[in-house]
């Protein structure tokens, strides 16, 4: 993800300096680009936070990891697991309804 | 605090491969002795597979390419994603129930290479189709 920023700040750098005409459209465009951008991030900076967490307390338990942890782990993993398997249900039957229009 | 989460975040699952790569360099220093892996350095790779699940999950809720919009799903990365994803969750899978069948005993170095190396199968193919989430 920081490359897709890194990518945007550079090519709005890049367009700024086309600005100086207050060229309303492009701003609105730019502005909508960001925009679209932050739900992204805010959706996975929080998706990754509990593994994020998970492995700062392993890494603070000296290598031990608890049952507690394990099942909690579990529970974690079945949501994730379900998760994927209904956003590739879902991806896959709009690539095979696209396909079947063909 | 934020900005320590906001590293890791960018360090283990974002910014490339460098959960996996701290996972790996626990497991090289211990096999290197043992020829085994810690239960910490599997349950390091295992979220580190999990963190790239969520991340290709994301991708796939994105509307098909092409649209008019900043980020969308591609079909072919699509199709190469779901099955690696399967096959990966079989090698997590196995290498947490090896945790929980030997509590607090050392791995074998098979099932964590298994792992770690779905996962960077996985990270891979986001790479080759320039998935969003990593590099």
């Amino acid at each position: 993800m920081d490359a897709i920023i890194s990518l945007a700040l550079t090519l709005l750098q890049q367009v700024l300096p086309t600005l100086t005409t207050a060229n309303a459209s492009l701003i609105t465009k730019i502005v909508e680009g960001l925009i679209a951008l932050i739900p992204i991030l805010v959706n996975e900076y929080k998706a990754l936070l509990p593994m994020i967490q998970n492995v700062i307390t392993a890494l603070k338990s000296n290598g031990n990891i608890t049952a507690d942890q394990l099942t909690a782990l579990d529970a974690m993993e079945a949501q994730i697991d379900a998760a994927f398997e209904q956003a590739a249900t879902n991806a896959q039957t709009e690539d095979a309804s696209d396909a079947t229009k063909i | 605090m934020k900005k320590i989460i906001g590293i890791l975040i960018l360090t283990l699952a974002l910014g490339g491969c460098q959960g996996t790569k701290f996972g790996t360099f626990i497991a090289t220093i211990e096999s290197a002795a043992t020829g085994t892996v810690s239960p910490e350095a599997i349950y390091v790779a295992a979220n580190t597979f999990d963190a790239v699940e969520v991340t290709a999950t994301n991708y796939l809720t994105l509307k098909k390419c092409p649209i008019n919009a900043p980020f969308c799903r591609d079909p072919v990365a699509t199709k190469a994603l779901i099955p690696a994803i399967r096959s990966g969750r079989v090698a997590r899978n196995n290498a947490l129930q090896f945790l929980k069948d030997h509590p607090s005993q050392l791995g074998t170095q098979g099932l964590y290479d298994a792992l770690t190396s779905a996962t960077d199968t996985i990270k891979s193919i986001m790479s080759q189709y320039k998935v969003a989430g990593v590099n």
